[in-house]
C-alpha cells in the first residue's frame, strides 16, 4: 500500500504512539504540568509524563532540584502521598509548608542498601500507593532501572530518580533525562533525551527572581552595622562587603 | 496400606510376622493416632473457611454442608477443586464425594469402585449407590457376613430384601444409614463449633532448618487462622509465632515471629505478603521442631465498599499495606513522617516519627514564611565551615552572603543556649546554602545547616 505523503507528514494520525523524529511525540496518559511555561514547551505532551521513568541527573544536592518539581507536586490530589526513597539528607519540614504542600502527605523513607532501596520502589509502585515518588539510587544499574520502568507504566506515578553525572552515562531506558545546572537565578536545565528531536538548548528556570535592588554588579548586603565603612584612599575593602 | 504392599501379598488385619514374612522389604511403622486427630482438626479448620457446617462423621471422615457456598465459590466444580487444593495443602491426601445426602456423599467416598464421585440429583444418586457394596456404608459393618452368607453384596439388592425382615434382623441405625443414603429421611446433624480462641501448634515431620520449609509450615497455619476467622466472621492485626526448637539437653526457648498489620486482615493473602518479608529476614538459631501460632485478640470485620470508583478508604487500604511490607523488610524506625515540634531550632522542629505511630497531626502549625526563606535540606548536625579572609568556604568554594541576618535564638533556660545569624549564601556557581554563625562565642564559628534543593 502506498502511504500519502500527508499520512507520513503526521503518522499521529495512524496512531497516536507514532512520531516523527523532528516532531515532539504526543503523550499516551495526561501529563502533569511543570509549572514553568519554557519547559513545557520543550517537553512532549506539554508536562511531566506520569507512570513514566524521569531521570534528573545532578552533581550534588541542594541546586533546586525539588523546587523545579514543586509546582507539579501542587497538583496531585492529597488522597495518596509522596514518598522520598533515601534522600541524601532530611527533609525540612517547614519547608515543604512555607511551599504551600502541607496538603499533602509526605513519607521518608530510609534503606541500608541499593537492593533495598530499588525493592522498596518496586513495591511502591506495584501498590500504585503513591502519588509521588522520589528516589536516590545511586549506583543503580540499567536493567533495575529498565525494570522499574516497567513497574511504573502499570500505574500513574510520578516516579524521578536523581543521580549523579557519572550514572548517567549510561544508556537508560527512560523516556525522559535531564540535567540540572545551578544557575544566576535558579537552574538550567538541558533535556538530555526525550521523545522528540535532541534539544539543544539549555531552559533557563527562574526560581528566585531577583530583587530590584540587588541587580547591580557590587550588590551591597543589608547587614546590621551601625555606620557603613568608609572608604580610605589606600585601603582595601573587605571581601565580606561584597 | 499401598497398592504395591497389596499386590504383594499383605492383606488387612495380617500379623506382623506374617507380614515381614510375605514382603520383607515393606516398611512396617506404628499407627499414630494423634498425628491422624491433629491431621482431621487441620482440615476442619481450614474447611472452615468454605462453609460454616461441618460434621465429623467419625476419626477420618468429616462432611460439609455446602448448599449454601455453592454460588458463591463459582459452581460445584470449582468448590471441588478448591477444597482438594487446600486439603493438599495441608498434606493430606483426600477421597472427597459430593451428593445430595450426607449418607450418600460418604458411601461414594469410602468406594472405590468408580472415580465418578459427584452426584448433584437425587436421581442420579440412586443410580449411582446401587452397584456399591454394602461395605460402604458404615453403620452396615456388624451385618456384612450375614450379608454376604444372604448372598446380598450390593447396596441395591439390599434395598430390595423385604423391608420389615431386615429391621427384625438389625440394629435401627442400620435401616436409617440406608434411608438417609438414598434420601427417603433426613437425620439432624450436630455441627462442629470453632474453638473460642485460636492456638494450633503444628509438629513437623522433620527437624528444619531452612527458612522457607519453616515459612510453608507457617502458610498452612494462616490457612486454618482464615478458616477460623471465616466461621466467627472476624478480623485479627496481630499474629504470634513461636519457632520451638530442640527438647533435651539443647533446649532452647522457642524463637517468637510478630506480624502485625496496620489494617485487620481475613483472608490468605492479607497475611502471607507480609509474611514472606518477617521470613526472608530471619535468621534460625536451631532446627525448628513445631510452629505455633497465637491469635490473642480479634475484632469485627469491617464491611469493605464495593464501588465503582476508587474511593480514599480504598486508597488507605492500599497504602497500609505497602507501609506493611516496607515495615517488615526495613523496619519499624525506617519509614517516617514529619511531626513538627513547636522550637525555633530548625533542627528541633524538624521532628520525624516512624509512621506506625498513631496521633493525631499536630495542630500546631509552624509560621508561614516567604518561600525562600528556609531551605529543603536540613543538614543534622550542622557542618563547621572553615573560614578563610574572613569569608566561610565549604568545601573549596567561597561562599557569599546574599540575604539576612536572621536571628534565631532559642534555649536562654537551659546550658544549650543557641543563639545563631542565619545568612542565605552563594557561591561562584550560584548555588544556595544556608549557613549561621554563632554569636556568644569569641570567636564566631560558621556551620553550614541547610542545603536549598
Amino acid at each position: 500500500m502506498k502511504l500519502s505523503s500527508s499520512i507520513l507528514r503526521h503518522p499521529e494520525r495512524i496512531h497516536s504512539g507514532l512520531w516523527k523524529g523532528s516532531q515532539l511525540a504526543q503523550a499516551q496518559r495526561p501529563a502533569l504540568s511543570t509549572g514553568f511555561s519554557q519547559l513545557d514547551d520543550e517537553l512532549p505532551g506539554r508536562g511531566w509524563p506520569l507512570g513514566a521513568l524521569i531521570e534528573i541527573s545532578l552533581e550534588r544536592p541542594g541546586i533546586g532540584e525539588i523546587a523545579l518539581l514543586r509546582p507539579a507536586l501542587a497538583q496531585l490530589g492529597g488522597e495518596r502521598s509522596i514518598m522520598f526513597i533515601q534522600p541524601p539528607c532530611a527533609p525540612h519540614f517547614h519547608c515543604w509548608t512555607n511551599w504551600g504542600l502541607h496538603g499533602q502527605r509526605l513519607l521518608w523513607v530510609q534503606t541500608d542498601s541499593l537492593p533495598d532501596t530499588l525493592w522498596a520502589c518496586d513495591k511502591a509502585l506495584r501498590h500504585n500507593a503513591c502519588s509521588a515518588l522520589l528516589c536516590w539510587a545511586p549506583g543503580a544499574r540499567a536493567q533495575s532501572l529498565r525494570r522499574l520502568h516497567l513497574a511504573a507504566q502499570q500505574s500513574d506515578t510520578l516516579l524521578v530518580m536523581l543521580r549523579s553525572p557519572a550514572d548517567t552515562r549510561q544508556p537508560c531506558a527512560a523516556p525522559l533525562r535531564l540535567g540540572l545546572r545551578p544557575a544566576e537565578q535558579g537552574l538550567q536545565v538541558s533535556i538530555l533525551k526525550r521523545r522528540g528531536p535532541a534539544c539543544g538548548h539549555t531552559v533557563p528556570i527562574v526560581l528566585h527572581p531577583e530583587r530590584a535592588y540587588s541587580s547591580s554588579a557590587a550588590s551591597h548586603v543589608s547587614l546590621d552595622q551601625p555606620s557603613p565603612a568608609l572608604s580610605q584612599p589606600g585601603r582595601r575593602f573587605s571581601s565580606l562587603a561584597h | 496400606m499401598t497398592p504395591a504392599a497389596l499386590e504383594a501379598g499383605i492383606t488387612p488385619g495380617m500379623r506382623h510376622g506374617t507380614a515381614r514374612a510375605r514382603a520383607p522389604q515393606a516398611l512396617l511403622s506404628r499407627r499414630d493416632f494423634q498425628a491422624e486427630a491433629q491431621g482431621l482438626q487441620q482440615a476442619l479448620l481450614c474447611l472452615l473457611q468454605f462453609t460454616p457446617d461441618i460434621t465429623l462423621l467419625d476419626a477420618h471422615s468429616l462432611a460439609m454442608e455446602v448448599d449454601a457456598s455453592l454460588d458463591l465459590f463459582g459452581g460445584p466444580r470449582s468448590l471441588w477443586r478448591r477444597v482438594q487444593d487446600s486439603l493438599q495443602g495441608l498434606g493430606l491426601n483426600p477421597s472427597l464425594a459430593m451428593a445430595p445426602t450426607c449418607q450418600g456423599a460418604w458411601a461414594l467416598a469410602l468406594q472405590t469402585q468408580t472415580r465418578r464421585r459427584r452426584v448433584l440429583k437425587p436421581a442420579t444418586l440412586s443410580r449411582r449407590l446401587d452397584p456399591l457394596s454394602a461395605a460402604c456404608l458404615p453403620a452396615l459393618h456388624p451385618w456384612l457376613e450375614w450379608l454376604e452368607s444372604l448372598g446380598c453384596s450390593t447396596l441395591g439388592q439390599l434395598r430390595r430384601l423385604p423391608r420389615k425382615g431386615l429391621q427384625q434382623r438389625t440394629r435401627p441405625e442400620a435401616m436409617q444409614a440406608i434411608d438417609a443414603a438414598y434420601g427417603r429421611h433426613t437425620p439432624p446433624c450436630t455441627w462442629v463449633t470453632p474453638p473460642a480462641r485460636f492456638g494450633r501448634r503444628h509438629d513437623t515431620l522433620q527437624r528444619l532448618e531452612h527458612v522457607h520449609a519453616v515459612q510453608a509450615e507457617a502458610a498452612k497455619l494462616i490457612d486454618q487462622l482464615c478458616g477460623w476467622l471465616q466461621a466467627g466472621h472476624r478480623s485479627a492485626s496481630r499474629l504470634s509465632f513461636m519457632l520451638h526448637h530442640e527438647k533435651g539437653r539443647h533446649a532452647r526457648p522457642p524463637s517468637m515471629l510478630e506480624l502485625s498489620l496496620s489494617q485487620p486482615g481475613w483472608r490468605p493473602d492479607d497475611f502471607l505478603p507480609a509474611l514472606a518479608e518477617h521470613f526472608s529476614r530471619l535468621v534460625l538459631p536451631d532446627h525448628v521442631i513445631a510452629i505455633e501460632l497465637r491469635v490473642d485478640e480479634t475484632r469485627g470485620r469491617m464491611a469493605r465498599s464495593q464501588g465503582l470508583f476508587p474511593e480514599p478508604a480504598q486508597w488507605a487500604r492500599q497504602e497500609s499495606r505497602l507501609l506493611d511490607l516496607l515495615r517488615a523488610r526495613l523496619g519499624e524506625d525506617h519509614i517516617l513522617k514529619a511531626r513538627p515540634f513547636a522550637s525555633h531550632l530548625p533542627e528541633a522542629a524538624n521532628r520525624w516519627v516512624p509512621a506506625a505511630e498513631a496521633g493525631a497531626p499536630s495542630t500546631e502549625a509552624a509560621p508561614a514564611l516567604p518561600e525562600q526563606a528556609r531551605p529543603f535540606w536540613l543538614l543534622d548536625p550542622p557542618l563547621a565551615l572553615q573560614v578563610d579572609r574572613h569569608t566561610p568556604l565549604y568545601q573549596g568554594r567561597r561562599l557569599r552572603l546574599i540575604q539576612g541576618p536572621e536571628r534565631i535564638e532559642s534555649g536562654w533556660w537551659s546550658e544549650k543556649h543557641q543563639q545563631r545569624d542565619y545568612f542565605i549564601a552563594q557561591d561562584a556557581q550560584h548555588a544556595r546554602y544556608w549557613i549561621y554563625r554563632q554569636r556568644a562565642a569569641l570567636d564566631a564559628r560558621w556551620f553550614l545547616h541547610g542545603l536549598f534543593g
